[in-house]
């Protein structure tokens, strides 16, 4: 009996709606176009690729894994989050030179705020997908 | 491309208060006030920390 119920238990747990992250994570708003959320996926996407696209004409720098250090370590995961963006600019050799000037600090924080923001749209597109959310 | 310190920050706070405006709340009416909410406190207190530090330095 105690197994059954556990077996019950165990059906009635919702899954992981991988679509909705994955998507989300690819492409910011991602996860909204796939829930058919379209005018909420086209603000995200514009904020998002606004905030990233100026970032790199400012020519803010990516943090680097290989320094160690927990602070760029973080600066990393965070500019992973923008998905493709990171990605895409990463394959086609976008890297910026160090400079002193404060226009390329700023667009090294607008690429790193950029993935912090999608971060909170995968769990929006998590939450409808879950039902929390319409 | 070396935008002002103020349209940075104009364009920051535009971005950021469309995202928090759109995952944070349940209607599309509660969404645009919380936007908006959001987009004047950023200026707003960006502008009073920038006249704070003014008055400090002096």
């Amino acid at each position: 009996m105690a197994t059954k119920t556990t077996a019950e238990n165990e059906t009635d747990t919702p899954s992981i709606p991988i679509g909705p992250v994955v998507a989300g994570w690819l492409l910011p708003g991602g996860g909204h176009f796939l829930q058919r959320r379209w005018g909420r996926g086209a603000l995200l996407l514009g904020a998002i690729s606004l905030l990233f696209f100026l970032g790199m004409a400012m020519q803010g720098r990516f943090f680097a894994l290989t320094s160690g250090s927990l602070v760029d370590t973080l600066g990393f995961l965070g500019d992973l989050c923008s998905g493709l963006f990171y990605l895409g600019a990463r394959f086609l050799g976008y890297d910026a030179p160090v400079s002193p000037a404060p226009a390329a600090d700023y667009g090294t924080k607008f690429l790193l705020v950029a993935g912090l923001l999608n971060v909170l749209c995968i769990l929006d597109a998590y939450d409808i997908a879950i039902g929390k959310k319409d | 491309m070396t935008p002002s310190h103020l349209t940075a920050a104009f364009v920051f706070a535009l971005a950021v208060s469309v995202v928090f405006g759109v995952t944070s709340r349940n209607t599309d009416r509660e969404r645009l006030h919380y936007g908006l909410f959001v987009f004047a406190m950023f200026l707003v207190i960006t502008l009073g920390a920038a006249w704070l530090m003014y008055y400090i330095r002096r």
